[in-house]
């Protein structure tokens, strides 16, 4: 359906990505007529270069030389073969606070950074969500694990997330395909870790990826590229899932290219639409809504309030508390090791990286018992296997015969493990507007203030130090090791900025992901986080949405709304 | 022209302007790039830097090397699209080498016998960790570069890697191996 100017629909939801989506999928399977505005164009499937080999690319797969400081600076996870899936640098500018840092990637179309993540679909549990009674440190979360069970129950059921029953009670297990067999690296790794008495278990990537088709949706066809976008919608990626589930409704109006100014409010104050600009032409349009819902990613939903300012809400909407913009998180990154098993050079090459799915290091640091230098927890995620470029190559040393047998030797035998960890909460890590900056549409700007703390370093330390010992005890041959923390937003994991909470002096957001100070104002992505949790929050974000949905949808039938 | 008969002309006391010229037939025949034509590199740059890369990834009995990866040209398209200092560091890079050669055993590097080839590789990529002079340095450049290019090339991934994804599959098969397991 196109977007009726004059209508005015029941909810606008703003971002069709993993919030978005779901959002988009529950709101209209309940019932109510949706508007969902991307920022980006809708791209098509069959364009994606899932398959494509490096010699039918102009440069080979490694971009045009210069063009990443040129146009995509920070968008790492960008490649010669991605580029529609990413933002154009030039036109989206942000800044930073001198003597701090964001890396800030991000995917302005239909599906967003859904189409391309590493679909690590882990549960948060009550480790988390009660984080501050178990260590004192910061907030818990308003809500208890219970109380999203049944949306994480809903939410695998539906886009399937393949992974194996382990009992684990910080890491509780879902309702799973089954699993990605472990290749011959994995299963080394799956039974030395727990030899290191330091509680590492391996078991498979817990991955939104299926092994079965369920749904009428496809299974993966293991051809390992998913980092390009997936051709057949074999993992959540919102196009194939989510946003046909809600256009099945005939109940959706999405509008591709609708880049979101602001939230525009009625003479109370309270908010009665969004209005937007034409991606292309640059006009400027006016949507109506009874209720709001920001889906946008945390950083660009907390952008979007930031900006929302009227004599109301001279700081920024639904944000008295001065709460909005701060408590910024990424996980940290970095962290990580590489190098060979020796029992696996010179096999006979099989296909190792089809699957696209590796291995975790469950949490396993401040679960049972306390470290004295840091506060909360970290996985390792990894593998093993043959990848089709030998990366590895590069620190081999020599040249000639003797080079090339070795690289052709050590090619079936990486294993490589990095960390993904918890950032702590913090008020003054924030993000705020510049004032002097715009981008391409002459929308004013994000700044950011973010700053790792000793916790996150220490944490980083730890991580390095027992992944440097599981190589040793593996017998890893031509180890690299790397102990740099990443800047953060390396891990691009944006979260916090709108938080959660049960206290409207210190939070934004509700149990409900409504905002206190505005009823029909909700926030679903990753800008509602209190804490960040040890790994990838995108699972999360989508049972959020999901329960904070299922509470629109019940409020407008009772009149709460 | 063969390189054999270029030799011939060398030792029979041409003038060095004729065997330049002998030199750029001899590239052209030897590349002859089906649609590609040099962006950054000359025939004789070319020609050079074909040799160089096929000394760090030769052609052996498991499958052909750079050579005949052309990897010489990916180079090339590369150092066309770099910024000048990274162009620099090529030119550079190439010219010591060849001047090295030339004080070392008096002719041009591809004149070189392999015996006289491999003591120039040696010199260059003895400090290949911490690389200071001018032609370490190019080495790392070039041996990357040719790593870029050789093994993402139809040669390098499927007869030399033997790699076997990017192919769809509806089952895939894990590890089989007992003894991999706990």
């Amino acid at each position: 359906m196109t977007l009726d100017l004059k209508k005015t629909y029941d909810a606008i939801v703003v971002g069709s990505g993993a919030a978005g989506g779901v959002a988009a999928k529950e709101l209209t399977e309940g019932g109510l007529d949706v508007l969902v505005l991307e920022a980006g164009p809708k791209l098509e499937p069959s364009t994606f270069l899932s398959h494509r080999w490096p010699y039918e690319m102009p440069f080979r797969g490694f971009d045009k030389p210069g063009d990443k400081d040129k146009i995509y600076p920070h968008q790492w996870t960008s490649s010669e073969y991605t580029r529609p899936l990413y933002i154009d640098e030039r036109e989206h500018p942000y800044t930073t606070a001198p003597g701090t840092s964001w890396i800030w990637v991000r995917s302005r179309c239909v599906g967003g950074k859904i189409l391309h993540w590493s679909r690590n679909a882990r549960r948060l549990s009550d480790y988390d969500f009660k984080a501050a009674d178990r260590d004192g440190y910061g907030e818990n979360w308003p809500i208890t694990y219970k109380d999203l069970a049944p949306y994480y129950d809903k939410l695998e059921s539906f886009v399937g997330v393949s992974a194996s029953i382990e009992n684990i009670p910080h890491l509780p297990d879902g309702k799973y395909l089954p699993p990605f067999p472990l290749n011959c690296g994995e299963r080394i790794v799956q039974k030395v870790a727990p030899t290191l008495g330091l509680g590492m278990r391996v078991i498979p990537k817990r991955a939104a990826m299926r092994s079965r088709s369920i749904n009428g949706l496809a299974a993966c066809h293991h051809c390992g590229h998913c980092g390009r976008g997936c051709d057949i919608g074999a993992f959540w990626n919102s196009i194939s899932d989510t946003i046909p589930a809600a256009a099945a409704t005939s109940r959706l109006t999405l509008r591709p290219d609708a880049v979101v100014r602001e939230i525009v409010v009625d003479n109370n104050g309270k908010p009665c639409g969004v209005s937007f600009i034409d991606r292309q032409s640059k006009k400027d349009y006016l949507a109506k809504g009874r209720v709001i819902v920001l889906g946008a990613s945390a950083l660009e939903s907390t952008r979007i309030m930031l900006n929302s300012v009227s004599r109301h809400w001279p700081d920024g909407i639904a944000n008295s508390s001065g709460v909005l913009g701060h408590y910024l998180m990424d996980n940290i990154g970095g962290p990580n090791v590489s190098g060979h098993l020796p029992q696996l050079r010179d096999r006979e090459v099989v296909n190792e990286d089809g699957k696209a799915s590796g291995v975790d290091i469950v949490p396993y640091r401040n679960i049972d018992s306390r470290h004295p230098k840091f506060i909360r927890s970290y996985v390792h995620e990894g593998g093993s296997g043959a990848r089709a470029f030998p990366s590895f190559a590069k620190s081999m040393s020599g040249y000639g015969q003797k080079f090339k047998r070795t690289v052709r030797s050590y090619y079936t035998s990486p294993v490589a493990f990095g960390t993904r960890g918890e950032m702590l909460a913090r008020f003054e890590n924030y993000v705020e507007i510049d004032n002097n900056v715009t981008d391409s549409w002459g929308i004013p700007v994000l700044k950011f203030n973010c700053r790792m703390s000793d916790n996150e370093r220490e944490m980083a330390k730890d991580a390095i130090q027992n992944l440097k010992a599981l190589m040793e005890a593996l017998g890893a041959e031509s180890v690299n090791v790397r102990d740099r923390l990443m800047p953060l937003g390396f891990t691009i994991h944006g979260m916090g900025t709108t938080r959660m909470g049960a206290d409207p002096k210190k939070s934004v957001l509700n149990q409900f992901n409504q905002t206190h100070e505005l009823k029909n104002l909700f926030v679903v992505d990753g800008a509602c986080f209190v804490t960040s949790g040890g790994y990838g929050p995108t699972l999360t974000i989508g049972a959020l949405a999901a329960r904070a949905s299922d509470y629109i949808v019940n409020q407008m039938k009772t009149g709460g709304l | 022209m063969k390189r054999r008969t270029v030799l011939k002309l060398v030792a029979a006391g041409v003038a060095a302007e004729r065997v330049q010229v002998a030199g750029r037939q001899l590239v052209a025949l030897a590349q002859a790039p089906a649609g590609y034509k040099l962006r950054f590199f000359n025939d004789e740059q070319n020609a050079l830097l074909d040799r160089l890369t096929e000394l760090i990834i030769p052609a052996d009995d498991h499958s052909p090397g750079a050579h005949a990866a052309k990897v010489s040209l990916f180079i090339d398209l590369m150092v066309s699209h770099s910024k000048p200092d990274v162009q620099d560091q090529w030119t550079r890079g190439l010219r010591a080498l060849e001047n090295e050669s030339r004080e070392r055993f008096r002719k041009p590097f591809l004149e070189c016998d392999a015996a006289w080839q491999d003591q120039i590789m040696q010199t260059i990529s003895r400090n290949e960790d911490h690389p200071s002079t001018e032609l370490e340095k190019f080495f790392r450049i070039l041996k990357s570069r040719t790593i870029d290019g050789y093994y993402t090339s139809e040669i390098g991934i499927h007869q030399e890697l033997k790699y076997q994804g990017n192919r769809p599959q509806a089952e895939f098969a894990g590890c089989t191996h007992p003894e991999h397991g706990a």
